[in-house]
């Protein structure tokens, strides 16, 4: 194994001298496919193993607890075996890691970000486990090896996407991104059960929630502990590691989805679940007041932390392009248009549930002041993002964002109308073969009525606007969708400034085909390629860029 | 964005095919604002449920499954077969916040009968209103002196544990 560094790649001559000419070949690829998954696979075990060893080296005081030698066996079997042969792979592959082929190899790149991601995930969740239970006079020693092992790993791979030379050219931002979303979401989650209970005890009084149990602030102090975790993994990732900076594809879908669309759910929710309490509180006194209350803690923390997180993320989002502010105008109508249909629907459900008599019942009012918070929460949002009666410019028209928003929100509310009707048509065709009472045909079918009629609304809605829409774009003959789909670039030498000029410019994929000419020369100007490219429309363009000066535009057939 | 492209018609703008999502917005804002104020009217207006005769089984169950959502065991024990009720091992309903119970059928014979229902639970469900689930159950009850006598209620609603004499 340790011998010649590739020992199964038989067709490969000698990888020391020169770069390969394999670059990119099916073999490489699935050569390095294999090789990263075992590494991968070799390092958990290995780390599983040591961290199993450690458990017990820490935990030696009592030999009355240990059940049979299976749980040590397999630990030294893990950590034996897996350990050296994870070094020995790393070592080969390591070294390999000279070559820049080997370097732009997307396995690597994944590989990288995958295992960076499952460390920390790993190491933070056995610590934060650790000291929660040490503060309650617990002492985990599994759980505290794990951490630290998992911890080693995660700064070992920490050290390798970051060295000068051998760190990945593909995916190298990734680890951030993945590290300030995970860091975001615990320290979120956390922030929000401290509050929360702060907010519980102050509202509903320590006393209700100290009659058995832990004391009150345990659950702060949990909350607490996962929030200075979290925020200190997001922030060292959102601003040392500059995952706020990037503008790459994936950190601009994971600023919108967990920044915009899950902070926006969460600061929404909260506002829905307050006001149902409030309206409860004045509508529907059926229940104690502490039963109506207990779940106003929660959603008020709720509330507020997911409003900063979404201010700051909005703020972020707005200010990068032209496409971020726009999507995250679209995703807050979508969020806000789910909760207004779903708030209708629930109405409805309500209104006939009050209108067949049950045997016994405790409140409708509850069920109908829950639909009311969500289509009171839920309107406003999809208004002042969506703004219907705003005249909309026709290049707005034509964007892809808009048109894609359209015929999703569309498709969607048409796929789920279709279920509801198929489910109150076998309600009814049940009802007809089985002859039970009305109250009880009124009562299976009033969920899925609801839902039809909102997603009926909605579909109208969005039907009407994207008619509209078409209308618009044949009458002005606009071009939907962005001029250049896709562009293969051919050049020689370093392509990264053109590569990522011709992305800006065009909002287009690029895809580099490196020249098979050994020699560097000199590429065209970034500046001349964008000129070139100006006004050209295609799904796929072919830009020649060099040697020399020489730039050639050549958009292909679809 | 589009620059190149239509530059000659830009300057006047159509406000005919504007009016058209302008005039579904109304009519759909009209609807909800309806069924909103018709929803408020019609729970609010709306009273206690029917009642129906004690002397039916549905009468029973009517006053035992309302007796086990108020919370009142002693009163729902009375609609309980003595063998039931007397040697009573308490066990705890599920929970009966905003539980709705609604008659499906009723089978009536000589000395038995099984009345069938539909139980519906809601639960908070954040931003997008709260969610049901439903689920059927079955009563049998026994006749007793004319009156009827509940042997078995769905787990939702069972309050003394079945099968201990």
């Amino acid at each position: 194994m340790s011998g010649a560094p590739v020992p199964a790649a038989a067709a490969a001559p000698d990888p020391a001298p020169a770069p390969t000419p394999t670059t990119g070949s099916a073999q490489g690829t699935v050569r390095r496919l294999i090789v990263y998954t075992i590494l991968f696979a070799l390092v958990a075990i290995a780390a599983g193993g040591i961290a199993g060893l450690l458990e017990r080296l820490i935990d030696a005081g009592d030999p009355l607890a240990v059940g049979g030698t299976g749980g040590l066996a397999l630990s030294l079997a893990f950590a034996l075996i897996g350990g050296p042969l994870a070094a020995v792979l790393w070592w080969v592959v390591w070294r390999r890691l000279r070559d820049a082929s080997e370097r732009m190899s997307l396995a690597w790149g994944l590989y990288l970000a995958a295992m960076y991601t499952v460390s920390l995930i790993v190491a933070t969740t056995a610590l934060v486990v650790t000291a929660i239970a040490g503060i309650d006079g617990r002492w985990l020693p599994g759980e505290f090896s794990t951490g630290v092992v998992w911890a080693a790993v995660w700064v070992w791979h920490r050290w390798m996407s970051r060295h000068p030379v051998k760190r990945p050219v593909r995916l190298a931002t990734v680890p951030a991104v993945a590290g300030s979303v995970y860091g975001l979401i615990i320290g979120v989650s956390g922030a929000v059960a401290a509050l929360g209970s702060l907010f519980d005890t102050a509202i509903r009084g320590a006393a209700a929630q100290a009659i058995a149990g832990s004391p009150w602030w345990q659950g702060l102090l949990d909350g607490l502990i996962w929030a200075a975790v979290g925020s200190l993994v997001w922030w060292w990732h959102w601003y040392r590691d500059g995952a706020k900076r990037l503008t790459t594809g994936f950190a601009a879908v994971a600023l919108i989805v967990v920044g915009v669309i899950g902070a926006g759910i969460l600061m929404l929710g909260g506002l829905a679940v307050a006001l149902h309490v409030g309206l409860r509180l004045a509508f529907d006194p059926g229940d104690p007041a502490a039963e109506i209350l207990r779940p106003l803690g929660t959603a008020l923390a709720a509330a507020l932390i997911g409003a900063a997180v979404w201010i700051h993320h909005r703020r972020i989002a707005t200010e990068r392009s032209t496409g971020t502010r726009r999507a995250t105008r679209l995703v807050m109508s979508a969020v806000g248009l789910a909760a207004a249909a779903s708030g209708i629907g629930v109405v409805l459900n309500a209104t006939l549930a009050a209108l067949a008599s049950p045997l016994a019942a405790s409140g409708t009012r509850t069920l109908l002041l829950g639909g009311i918070s969500a289509l009171v929460v839920g309107g406003p949002t999809w208004w002042l993002n969506w703004k219907p009666t705003r005249h909309v410019e026709p290049t707005e028209i034509a964007t892809p964002g808009r048109r894609v928003y359209l015929v999703a929100v569309f498709g969607l509310s048409a796929v789920v109308a279709l279920i509801a009707l198929l489910v109150v048509g076998y309600r009814l065709f049940e009802f007809g073969l089985d002859g039970n009472s009305g109250a009880g045909l009124i009562d299976r079918v009033r969920a899925p009525l609801g839902v039809l009629v909102a997603t009926a609304l909605v579909f109208g809605y969005h039907f009407a606007v994207w008619r509209h829409d078409r209308a618009v774009i044949a009458e002005r003959g606009l071009s939907v969708g962005r001029r250049v789909g896709r562009v293969i670039l051919v050049t020689a030498g370093d392509p990264e400034a053109l590569e990522r000029a011709i992305g800006d410019a065009t909002g287009a994929s690029v895809t580099v085909w490196q020249r098979a000419l050994g020699e560097p020369g000199a590429v065209p100007d970034a500046a001349a390629v964008v000129a070139a490219l100006d006004g050209v429309a295609g799904k796929r363009v072919l830009v020649l860029a060099g040697p020399g000066d020489r730039v050639e535009v050549v958009p292909l057939a679809d | 964005m589009m620059r190149g492209m239509t530059d000659a018609p830009a300057a006047a703008p159509t406000p005919a095919p504007a009016a058209r999502p302008d005039r579904t917005l109304i009519v759909i804002l009209s609807v909800i604002g309806a069924l909103v104020v018709i929803a408020l009217i019609v729970v609010f207006t709306r009273g206690e449920p029917e009642v129906l005769d004690e002397s039916t089984p549905e009468g029973v169950v009517q006053r035992y499954a309302a007796a086990v959502i108020a919370g009142d065991e002693e009163a729902a024990k009375a609609y309980l077969v003595p063998e039931l009720a007397d040697a009573c091992e308490r066990i705890e309903s599920a929970p009966v916040q905003d539980m709705r119970v609604t008659l499906e059928s009723t089978t009536e014979r000589e000395d038995s009968a099984d009345v069938r229902v539909l139980i519906a639970v809601s639960y908070e469900g954040g931003l997008f209103g709260p969610s049901e689930y439903e689920e059927e159950g079955e009563f049998d009850l026994v006749a007793d002196d004319g009156a009827w006598l509940i042997e078995t209620a769905p787990w939702q609603l069972t309050i003394c544990a079945p099968g201990v004499k």
